[in-house]
């Protein structure tokens, strides 16, 4: 498995200064003995409480934060810092508001010193990717919510990473467009067969996505369970949300991130 | 509504301008003088070429001081917000500086730089830098940190951030910056020349009302008013053109 895997998280664990009562600081260990692999092509999902160190995670992976135990590697290769191999989709979206969409697109090339033109064809081909060829010289204030997380996800993708990371990329938008951004990313992610590590706290949203999903938890935060989404794909093309296997990871889900299980909203769902 | 607007601030200006002549021809002469007055003194220093030649020798000055301190404030500004090490070095100055009224620094600039022209640009440098410079530092300051970490996770080296993040993202406060110091500069050129000048407006101004020729004073005020709307109008359309991006509408440049 190991040999295989594009991304590789062994005993990682991080700690933050924790402000005290008495004014002092104590160090909290957040993440603890975490051991994750990502295969090439897989798209993986961690969930958890608010809290539970996610973003951490993520931004250890995208070499923003630096791990005080244990390694991250991709392709072999130990991650130091940011680089070409990672890009981040961010929930706050974080397009530069002076740049055109196409401008923005062009981001991680033009801090490559990637020629003009070929950043240009680049662009405009990923702009294409996510519908918005007819928005390319907009600035992102004319665009809606959902448009701009478009371009936020082309700007990654643009970089030609090995691995997309995404905290909670659809978290500040309207539950409708994030719904209809499922289908989007997915119909995309099967284009470009690229690496997705993708955090939420959403369950339907974990379970609609990925291949994996990671659910994290405890007081330091580790993994609780792996689960195996099984569904078959394009998900588009049926409704995934009526497979009776989806109720049951939904309820597994739900025991972990509320604590028990809550028959009352169960009953619910099932005569729904 | 619009010409609603209009027609209220027409009949304002034409209503204080009957008082005034009406108040000004009763009293006497050195403390309103009369709009009429005023006009035939516009024009006489039009004829006369004098006010010509003071507006010109006042917007040198001004265009000068403002242009140097924007050169020098605008990086230094950038470069203490965001290296920490420059900034200690140079705060201590900087903070000094901006606490002194800039006229009490005008015997020394006098020793250092005589009376002539050279001495008026180095007050106007000296009123103007100080605003240009710390709304340049505050714009540094307020660049969105989330944009810096974006700049980094997609590759930035220290100085792409500089050129690409920092320096774009404080343009907003950079142009207040200017705008705020050409307002200062005006008032900075008109000081340097009541003290220091044998020419230019604030010359003008020192010199009639020692002869307490009120009507040629009011001459001098309303068109250091119609340069300051000016020059202002001008930063503010540069302005536009730099934060086009904010605008609702798209550019039509
Ligand atoms: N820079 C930081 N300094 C101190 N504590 C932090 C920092 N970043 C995160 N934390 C703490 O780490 C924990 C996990 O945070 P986070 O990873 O943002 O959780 P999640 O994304 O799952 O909501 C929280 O308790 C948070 O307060
Ligand atoms: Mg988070």
């Amino acid at each position: 498995m190991t040999a295989s895997a594009r991304l590789s998280i062994r005993g990682l664990g991080k700690r933050f200064p924790l402000r005290t009562d008495g004014g002092g600081t104590r160090m909290a260990q957040v993440l603890q003995g975490v051991d994750l692999d990502v295969r090439e092509s897989e798209f993986v999902s961690i969930i958890g409480a608010s809290g539970s160190g996610k973003t951490t995670l993520l931004r250890i992976v995208a070499g923003l934060e630096r791990a005080d135990d244990g390694t991250v590697t991709i392709d072999g290769r130990v991650v130091k810092g940011p680089g070409q191999d990672r890009s981040m989709v961010f929930q706050s979206i974080n397009l530069f508001p002076w740049r055109t969409v196409a401008a923005n697109v062009e981001l991680g090339l033009e801090l490559r010193n990637v020629p003009p033109a070929d950043r240009a064809r680049l662009a405009a081909e990923f702009i294409a990717l996510v519908g918005l060829a007819n928005h390319a010289h907009a600035y992102p204030h004319e665009l809606s919510g959902g448009m701009q997380q478009r371009v936020g996800i082309a700007r990654a993708l643009a970089n030609d990473p090995a691995i997309l990371l995404m905290d909670e990329p659809f978290g500040s938008l309207d539950a409708q467009t994030a719904e209809f951004l499922w289908d989007e990313l997915l119909s995309i992610v099967e284009t470009t067969r690229k690496t997705v590590l993708f955090v939420t706290h959403h369950i339907d949203e974990a379970i609609y996505l990925s291949d994996r999903i990671v659910v994290l938890g405890g007081q330091p935060a580790g993994i609780r369970e792996i689960i195996d989404v099984p569904f078959r794909k394009p998900r588009w093309t049926y409704d995934v949300r009526a497979e009776p296997e989806f109720a049951a990871i939904r309820a597994r889900l739900r025991a972990h991130l509320f604590g028990s299980a809550r028959p009352g909203v169960r009953a619910q769902s099932v005569s729904a | 509504m619009l010409a609603n607007k209009w027609v209220l601030r027409l009949l304002s200006v034409v209503v204080v301008l009957a008082l005034w002549q009406y108040v000004g021809s009763r009293i006497n002469p050195i403390f309103l003088s009369t709009p009429t007055k005023i006009a035939a003194a516009f024009a006489a220093t039009v004829t006369s070429g004098e006010l010509p030649r003071a507006v010109l020798a006042s917007l040198g000055v001004t265009a000068a001081g403002f242009f140097s301190a924007m050169i020098v404030g605008v990086p230094v500004g950038l470069l203490m917000g965001r290296f920490r090490t420059f900034e200690y070095l140079i705060d201590p100055y900087v903070n000094a500086l901006y606490v002194v009224p800039r006229i009490a620094l005008i015997p020394l600039i006098i020793v250092w730089a005589g009376l002539g022209i050279m001495a008026q640009i180095v007050v106007v440098f000296g009123t103007t830098v100080f605003p240009i410079l710390l709304s340049t530092y505050a714009g540094v300051k307020h660049v969105d940190k989330r944009l810096i970490e974006t700049a980094y996770s997609f590759g930035a080296s220290e100085r792409q951030l500089f050129f690409k993040v920092i320096i774009p993202g404080s343009v907003p406060f950079i142009m207040s910056g200017l705008r705020l110091g050409i307002g200062q500069a005006v008032i900075g050129m008109i000081v340097a020349q009541m003290f220091l000048g044998i020419a230019g407006m604030g010359f003008m101004l020192t010199n009639y009302g020692n002869q307490f020729a009120t009507d040629y004073v009011f001459v001098v005020v309303i068109s250091l008013a119609a340069l300051g709307i000016l020059l202002t109008e001008m930063v503010k359309l540069v302005e536009r053109r730099f934060n086009k991006w904010k605008n609702d509408e798209p550019a039509i440049a």
